[in-house]
């Protein structure tokens, strides 16, 4: 934690778009995430089971948000994302369908077929992708994939960006407390 | 910031992982600050459970497999057996007795192979960094240099359609369980919706590949009963034109299914039924053997607060009725691995995020005074 400031700015590496330079006015640059998670912390939402067992995160407005990121923005993409797992985990013509023909041919289709819950996934990554493009990124936010961490929370992390430097000790404690599940 | 990030990973590596197969117990220290030279690592290869991996992470097993061993012998030896002396016999009255058991054979030991070789739903360790900013989050900054496991509650209190359940924390896998999940003793994992551990297919039986298992304890059961009958009418119909002890003599092979089939019919029948009514009540085998939900078997209510929710705190949370829990476990679509095994360890994970330029210069103007 006690690192000179100068020494954090140098952290995220550089680069120049080669290719995007020339056509829009923006730079690529690239962030290890460590670095953050280590200066800045993560922000954790956590499963909500109050339904059942069913991939859902809880749509409560972290604390760290304030300020940077609308309060209706946050729930638009928390709801997108419940969404998205509600119908990969709902069971539909398709998914009988599925194992029915993973049964018959003794799964031999799973081989080569894509889950009806992959797919859903992927669709998850591309609306991530999307929200922390146009929303996210700008704010100094990244959400990452919640199967990186086994769906038991979605992490979002702090991302350093250039000429901010990192948050102190004390206004993590008490700002992040709400986070927490009861 | 390197030495407490190390330190607890020396404190939960599992003593008992002497790494004879996977080099792979000296990497799960080394999980964090500096990058491995070489060829990137799959996430198998650093899997801290007792696991077997085949196919590059994509089979999954237990690494105790005796029993897993006896299985196969049994169902190819009786399997075989049953082709060699029953099916031609049977074959000369319908063909179609020897090509339904054929079907059965197929399903059954398909459905093994997918129980054996499944993910069960092992839930990844956590890493240390997430661990760390857990802790600073629930205000136990300060307890950096002790050891972190002492001072975390052990239980997190969750409300699941108005019950509730806690969630242990477990310290091998530092992270606190899902509901229905448990830890395997013997695979050394947390595993999702745990059933149980069954030597028989040498695999947990979890989230993942419960379905499989079911329907192959469902088969095997009409499987055996079905082989039980054919070596039985086999044996009498042969009887009918010679005495028994010639009868014997041709076909001792019968003789064999008919023993094996007998001894086991009993076990394997009374599993699938025990597995139907756990279906029917949306119970797992864990839970219906530690009778969480069950009355006489437990006077106080689990829940801590009882008084609070004095209703029925003794009710499955999960029970929403027979007929979706049946679908819900079988006909889901299949849940992704969360352990990932085939992917690759990604020690120091970038993203790339697009920053317009006018933006960046002017603040890393601003960054240099």
């Amino acid at each position: 934690m006690a690192q000179p400031p100068g020494a954090i700015v140098s952290q995220p590496q550089m680069r120049n778009g080669t290719s995007s330079d020339t056509k829009s006015p923006f730079e690529t640059q690239i962030i290890i995430l460590n670095q953050c998670r280590k200066l800045n912390g993560q922000i954790f939402i956590q499963r909500d089971y109050t339904q059942g067992l069913d991939v859902q995160f809880e749509v409560e407005y972290p604390s760290r948000f304030t300020e940077k990121v609308p309060r209706d923005v946050w729930e638009n993409t928390i709801v997108r994302i419940n969404r998205i797992f509600a119908d990969a985990e709902a069971i539909t013509p398709q998914t009988i369908f599925e194992t029915l023909l993973g049964c018959f041919t003794c799964y031999a289709s799973y081989l080569v077929t894509k889950s009806t819950y992959r797919r859903k996934l992927d669709e998850l990554q591309e609306f991530l992708d999307r929200e922390n493009r146009e929303i996210y990124h700008n704010v100094g936010f990244h959400i990452r994939n919640p199967m990186e961490r086994g769906l038991r929370v979605l992490e979002i992390a702090m991302l350093i960006r250039q000429g901010e430097t990192p948050r102190d000790e004390v206004e993590i404690q008490e700002s992040s407390r709400p986070i927490r599940t009861i | 910031m390197s030495s407490p990030v190390t330190s607890p990973s020396t404190s939960s590596a599992s003593p008992s992982d002497s790494a004879e197969i996977v080099p792979r117990a000296q990497e799960y220290h080394s999980s964090e600050p500096h990058q491995p030279p070489g060829p990137k690592q799959k996430k198998y290869q650093t899997h801290a459970g007792r696991n077997r991996f085949g196919c590059g992470g994509r089979l999954v097993c237990s690494r105790s497999h005796g029993a897993f061993v006896v299985t196969v012998f049994l169902m190819i030896a009786t399997l075989t057996l049953y082709f060699v002396f029953d099916a031609p016999f049977l074959w000369d009255y319908s063909p179609a007795i020897p090509i339904v058991a054929a079907v059965f054979s197929i399903t059954v030991i398909s459905n093994f192979v997918a129980t054996s070789f499944t993910d069960p739903g092992i839930l990844p360790r956590v890493e240390n960094i997430e661990i760390i900013e857990m802790d600073r989050q629930m205000g136990m900054t300060n307890g950096h240099t002790n050891d972190p496991n002492v001072q975390r509650p052990r239980f997190r209190d969750v409300i699941i359609n108005g019950e509730h359940v806690k969630m242990k924390y477990c310290t091998t896998c530092r992270l606190y369980r899902p509901p229905r999940c448990s830890h395997c003793a013997i695979c050394d994992n947390c595993v999702l919706m745990f059933d149980h551990h069954c030597p028989w297919v040498g695999n947990c039986i979890g989230l993942r590949n419960y379905t499989y298992f079911y329907r192959f304890v469902f088969c095997l059961s009409i499987l055996v009963i079905y082989l039980f009958a054919c070596a039985v009418t086999h044996m009498s119909l042969l009887a009918q034109q010679m005495p028994f002890g010639e009868v014997m003599r041709k076909t001792p092979g019968s003789v064999v299914v008919i023993v094996v089939c007998f001894l086991t019919t009993w076990s394997i029948i009374g599993l699938a039924c025990f597995h139907t009514y756990l279906l029917c009540a949306d119970l797992t085998t864990n839970e219906d053997l530690k009778g969480l939900y069950r009355k006489k078997h437990r006077p106080t209510p689990p829940s801590s607060n009882a008084s609070v929710n004095p209703g029925n705190p003794t009710k499955n949370p999960f029970y929403t009725g027979c007929l979706k829990s049946f679908a819900g476990r079988l006909f889901k679509s299949r849940f992704p691995s969360v352990l990932d095994a085939t992917g690759f360890v990604d020690h120091q994970p970038t993203i790339e995020i697009r920053v317009p330029i006018e933006h960046f210069t002017e603040k890393s103007g601003t960054n240099g005074e």
